[in-house]
């Protein structure tokens, strides 16, 4: 038999092919899905590039402490999701006041990979406002020596501003032509993508409370040692979601103990649907700060004027669950660099678009690169796109609970970035891209 | 009288689990086989099989034609065992969802075979291994699965004029990396497809 020759066909090991066949019929008969996760390139991308805005923006929402009253209502993890998913996809303003207590964990941290925890960026006292076109800021409360202190991005404008402390002295940064895909992160999103992501692990216990004399759902998350989700989120984590909006109202986390929380995260004070102004979104310039100017270099286009802008016809897709189109923009070269000494890539050729708002929007960006731009994490799936132009591309979906509808692909000297609420939006849209 | 795979299909889709086990037990063997084809370890193949199926299950929205519900999972078998490596840790959490296999029946006097089986399968990986990934694919598919064209195109989701041309540079490229390595081109790799 020579080594080319293959092997003869066998059987599964005797009595195997049953049990496989039980196993398999017990799975699907389960309810919900396997996801794993790992550290997003994409929110270490976020965390380090566009960045300090969007870390300082994350503070701006979390949860608000008061007294709970368990009801014995039960619901389905499912419920949540969809009273998530919709809440934070509604536009509407509002209001609010952002709080975080914390304490050391005993008898020590649990031992964490990769991006910690993969939460976006502690938040410290602050008031926010949301605003019905995608505004959003969050100022802090009380000075603090602390980076980053406040964030505000003014949608129809398209300025982001943020105020912190670089090299030992207040800095204020303006930035306008920012790129959409950046600019659709929202703080409220990010910390409830983060919480949807855990909704997947079989281990939510969920009942109807009230907070604050609002309607709201508390959740229960339990972990063990050894699951992956227990990395990620620790022992325990207590969630109250409010049943109207969507948002987190309150956030409480255990590390290695289920018993001693060590990190509690608040909303309270919530308003809705009251007036807002432009200057809610746009900081004031304080006194003695140093003040950067910083244009990423993205400007509104039409789809025939984002191919004159980039030499390339745009990768856009057809098919986006019914989002409409709410950005296009274009770049020839983009930077989200605009601290001293910080440098980050530099985008060439770049097309971005937007579709739908909030929790439930879609981006999908191109730009000039080389297959290297989308190495894959270490933990991401790879996939092949199976229809549209781009069919047998390798893509890397991302695993991750800050951005687990991120995907990346190469494609005929282009970097394609998508990012949806979840992987299988992504994927669908990927499949849908033409030349357009 | 027996359904037929696409019969089964439809009634699958529907969410029917009994017709979706009875298309396991029908189709377990031959993808058992080609995922051992792929990756060389027996143990290995019999997870990705379970693998292959709920995945198969998860898209279950797909329609198949007559006969060619074995094609697809084929399709998807190669996906699998393309991405086992970069996936390992989401297969092994599935598989952890699932029962470990209860003892079973010895069968020690098949083992020593089956590991002949590995290692020898070892070798014709580490040589096919050096062809593109695509020319892999229709080797294992036409050449030692008995997938004809039409259905190792399905599977790939490629015309079928690509599996001709892949498997002819497959093979030419085997003829030489065999004469480089001084192995024998054996006869299985590239058996003429059956249509």
């Amino acid at each position: 038999m020579t080594p080319l020759t293959p092997p003869p066909i066998r059987d599964l090991p005797a009595g195997r092919l049953e049990q496989r066949k039980l196993h398999l019929l017990a799975e699907i008969a389960r309810p919900s899905t396997v996801r794993s996760f790992g550290p997003s390139r994409q929110w270490r991308r976020r965390t380090s590039g566009l960045v300090v805005v969007a870390a300082a923006i994350a503070l701006g929402v979390g949860a608000a402490v008061l007294a709970t009253q368990w009801g014995a209502t039960e619901a389905s993890a499912a419920q949540v999701r969809t009273s998530i998913t919709q809440g934070l996809s509604t536009p509407r303003n509002i209001r609010g006041r952002f709080s975080v207590e914390s304490r050391p964990a005993r008898p020590r941290l649990r031992p964490a990979h990769g991006c910690s925890n993969c939460k976006p960026p502690l938040p410290i006292p602050s008031a926010f406002v949301l605003g019905a076109d995608g505004s959003y800021s969050s100022r802090a409360l009380a000075s603090t020596p602390q980076f980053p202190a406040s964030a505000a991005y003014d949608a129809p404008a398209d300025v982001m501003t943020w105020l912190g402390s670089f090299g030992g002295g207040p800095i204020y940064v303006r930035t306008t032509g920012n790129n959409p895909a950046f600019t659709s992160f929202r703080p409220e999103s990010a910390l409830a993508t983060w919480v949807l992501y855990a909704l997947d692990s079989g281990n939510t216990h969920v009942t109807s409370t009230s907070f604050e004399g609002r309607a709201a759902w508390a959740l229960t998350l339990d972990f063990t040692p050894g699951d992956d989700y227990y990395d990620t989120y620790g022992a325990r984590v207590d969630v109250i979601v409010d049943k109207e909006t969507g948002l987190l109202l309150k956030l409480t986390q255990y590390e290695n103990d289920p018993s001693y929380w060590t990190s509690i995260e608040t909303i309270n004070d919530l308003e809705l649907d009251t007036p807002t102004s432009r200057a809610d979104f746009t900081l004031p310039i304080p006194s003695h700060a140093r003040v950067i100017e910083h244009d990423q270099g993205f400007g509104p286009v039409t789809r025939q004027q984002a191919a004159a802008v980039v030499g390339y016809r745009p990768l856009l897709p057809t098919n986006t669950g019914g989002r409409p189109l709410t950005r296009l923009a274009a770049a020839r070269e983009s930077t989200i660099a605009f601290l001293p000494g910080i440098s980050a890539p530099v985008y060439r050729d770049a097309v971005a678009a937007r579709y739908g708002s909030g929790l439930d929007a879609i981006t999908v960006s191109t730009r000039r690169g080389n297959p290297l731009d989308v190495a894959p994490e270490l933990t991401a799936r790879t996939i092949t796109i199976g229809h549209g132009p781009l069919t047998g591309t390798t893509a890397y979906v991302s695993n991750s609970p800050t951005a687990p509808g991120y995907l990346s692909a190469y494609y005929q000297g282009l970097v394609v970035e998508i990012n949806g609420p979840s992987a299988g939006d992504a994927l669908v849209t990927a499949e849908s891209l033409s030349r357009r | 009288m027996m359904e037929s795979d696409s019969e089964l299909w439809t009634v699958a889709r529907a969410g029917d689990r009994a017709a979706f086990g009875v298309l396991f037990e029908r189709h377990a063997k031959p993808i058992y086989n080609y995922c051992f084809r792929r990756v060389g370890n027996w143990s290995a193949a019999e997870d990705l099989v379970s693998v292959v199926f709920l995945e198969a299950w998860r898209r279950r929205d797909v329609e198949l034609a007559d006969g060619m519900v074995l094609p697809w999972l084929y399709g998807i078998a190669t996906n699998v065992c393309r991405n086992t490596s970069r996936s390992q840790r989401r297969y092994r959490r599935a598989l952890q969802r699932m029962q470990p296999p209860q003892p079973t029946p010895d069968f020690s006097g098949d083992v020593e075979s089956r590991l002949d089986d590995e290692m020898q399968q070892q070798v014709a990986l580490e040589l096919v291994g050096r062809l593109r990934r695509e020319e892999q694919d229709v080797l294992w598919l036409c050449g030692w699965s008995g997938l004809s064209y039409e259905e190792a195109a399905l599977a790939l989701d490629v015309p079928v004029g690509t599996v001709r041309s892949r498997l002819s540079r497959a093979r030419a490229r085997l003829r030489e990396l065999g004469a480089e390595l001084g192995h024998e081109e054996g006869r299985a790799p590239d058996p003429e497809p059956s249509s």
